[in-house]
């Protein structure tokens, strides 16, 4: 086991080496970061003058080795906009962000694991055509359509839910589940797949045979063995509620790490944009190196792969 | 019915999500033939007419018209032509990437594997749709740098599926036969691996062009895909943000294609899925 993990350390630590270096020769993938970052109509002695001081005259691999010491050290740079250090900035606003990462989290797990079962329980029944058909339709539908939809129904015809900002847990209701219905969708189509591999296994049958409830088949002798694959991909999922956080953040006004890059991309603020997405992409591998350390204990077969 | 019997003739809905393809890309590639008014003509004196079935509708504009006049079924048409466009360009070359580096990997295993396959594992850091959009920020918007975009953050899929079937395929019989007797082995791959790993590879294909049509639509929508006036979904939905209240049809219209869209790929794209392999039931869908 102890081996297990430190291998998986290793190859997280290689990857986040990885992050790094892509965060940096992302700006120079323009040509000339410099001009990538102050406005077009900077005068050359501007320009040369920012070269100088963000480091950019010098060569390729200095540059990547004191970004990457800075890095090491939680220092990215100032932010061009704010003037503040970049990690600063992220992280006062990570906290929003796994919020509603979070709690999308929980919304898309608490209804696609059920749904899942009842829609693989009631296979081709009413319940299970209209999951499969809701699950179909929440796979298709853009998080960000989907997000002025239900700004355009509860916030605008109903008007009884806000629709930007945060605050209360009414401001989160919009936002989380915009973002959740995609993965909810995800996960209740694996988890209905999942179910119905488990309920044809003899051991199910056995169960059903001894006479036991159907509950009790269900959730003791089923869901259990079903609940394995789909407790791996609900750890994936949150890359793409992280993903996905940048364009609901966007639309929901929300405070965090998606909309304040979005925004740092738009002011050409790339030193910023540097530190949110090595910050986010850093994240995601350290809940994936979680994920597999939790599934081995889980499930032992694994650590023997 | 054994689970493994599945049906093969397409169902209604299989076979209406492919009607709806096909029209999408009628639309795509006539669009201008098919489109009742010219997309950009802007009219100033028709600006934010409801659709058609509401008061003050006008027959002229069935789907209404946008802040600045222009008819949003005419604007919706030619908006297939980026989503198809975009892609089908992304998806196959992001296709031959990855099916390429897949075989070496798979077939030859070596350094080429372990390359490939680390530079996967840090792609597959980033969330997609992040990795894209920071990207286009660096490479500015527009129809090519998308489809470079989109290329780059997909291949990792079919690399990934393909090393997979590759691997499985090269401790096969007949693989080792086709070696025992002597053949190079660009014939075996080109004779005996690439065609085994077709069902695989469209199984993925499918699943792709759903991300890259959503993906593509996220980026205009955050103004930052195919540039106006050239009108994509996405970035309708981009100006439309501004008239939710005033004006829901800005904003519903184009998401419906989108939408639509997207549904009838996944619907075909399953069911290529059972028919061809139903062993890749495991293959669901990427994260964006």
């Amino acid at each position: 086991m102890q081996q297990f993990i430190a291998r998986r350390l290793l190859d997280a630590i290689f990857v986040v080496l990885g992050v790094s270096f892509v965060v940096f020769i992302m700006v120079h993938l323009s040509g000339d970061p410099v001009l990538l970052m102050l406005p077009l109509d900077a005068s050359q002695q501007q320009v040369d003058e920012f070269r100088h001081r963000l480091g950019f005259d010098r060569p390729l691999l200095a540059q990547y080795l004191r970004f990457l010491t800075g890095a090491a050290r939680g220092d990215f740079g100032m932010s061009l906009r704010f003037n503040q250090p970049a990690l600063r900035l992220v992280a006062e606003r990570f906290p929003a962000t796994a919020e509603l990462a979070l709690v999308s989290l929980a919304l898309a797990a608490g209804f696609g694991v059920p749904a899942g079962v009842i829609a693989a329980v009631g296979r081709g029944r009413g319940w299970d055509v209209g999951i499969r058909v809701l699950a179909l339709v929440g796979q298709a539908v853009p998080i960000f359509w989907l997000g002025i939809m239900l700004i355009l129904l509860f916030g605008e015809r109903f008007r009884i839910l806000p629709t930007s900002g945060t605050g209360t847990w009414r401001h989160l209701v919009l936002p989380a589940v915009s973002l959740a219905a995609y993965s909810a969708a995800s996960i209740s189509r694996l988890q209905r797949s999942a179910m119905l591999e488990v309920l044809g296994r003899e051991y199910v049958m056995t169960a059903r045979a001894k006479g036991l409830r159907n509950l009790t088949v269900i959730t003791k002798h089923a869901l259990r063995n079903a609940l394995i694959p789909v407790v791996t991909v609900i750890g994936l999922q949150m890359g793409t509620l992280l993903g996905g956080a940048i364009i609901t953040e966007t639309i929901f006004a929300w405070p965090g790490v998606g909309r304040l890059s979005l925004q740092a991309i738009q002011s050409r603020d790339y030193v910023l944009v540097q530190a949110s997405v090595f910050v986010v992409a850093t994240v995601f591998v350290l809940i994936n190196l979680v994920v597999d350390i939790l599934y081995a204990v889980l499930d032992p077969r694994i650590r023997y792969e | 019915m054994s689970r493994r019997g599945r049906r093969r003739l397409p169902g209604i809905s299989v076979l209406l999500a492919m009607g709806l393809l096909a029209i999408a890309v009628v639309l795509a590639v006539a669009p201008q033939t098919i489109a009742p008014l010219d997309p950009l003509r802007v009219d100033v004196m028709r600006r934010l007419l409801p659709p058609v079935w509401l008061a003050g509708g006008s027959a002229g504009n069935p789907l209404g018209t946008d802040q600045l006049g222009r008819d949003i079924l005419s604007r919706i048409i030619h908006g297939a032509r980026v989503s198809v466009f975009v892609a089908t360009a992304a998806v196959g070359t992001a296709g031959l990437i990855g099916i390429t580096l897949g075989v070496a990997s798979g077939f030859f295993g070596g350094w080429v594997d372990r390359v490939s396959m680390r530079v996967a594992d840090v792609q597959l850091a980033f969330p997609a749709i992040l990795l894209a959009i920071a990207l286009v920020a660096v490479l500015g918007p527009g129809f090519w740098k998308v489809v470079i975009v989109l290329t780059a953050t997909g291949w990792v899929n079919f690399a990934r599926v393909v090393r997979g079937a590759a691997l499985t395929l090269r401790g096969q019989e007949f693989v080792d036969a086709a070696r025992g007797i002597g053949a190079r082995p660009s014939r075996i791959i080109m004779r005996h691996i690439v065609p085994n790993l077709l069902g695989p590879t469209v199984v993925v294909a499918t699943l792709e062009l759903a991300r890259v049509i959503i993906v593509e639509a996220s980026l205009g929508f955050l103004g930052l895909g195919v540039q106006p006036p050239t009108p994509s979904w996405g970035n309708m939905l981009s100006d439309a943000r501004n008239y939710v209240a005033t004006a829901w049809w800005l904003s519903t219209f184009p998401g419906f294609a989108i939408a639509l869209t997207c549904l009838s790929v996944n619907l075909v794209g399953d069911w290529v899925r059972d028919t061809l392999d139903p062993r890749l039931r495991g293959l669901r869908s990427f994260d964006l």
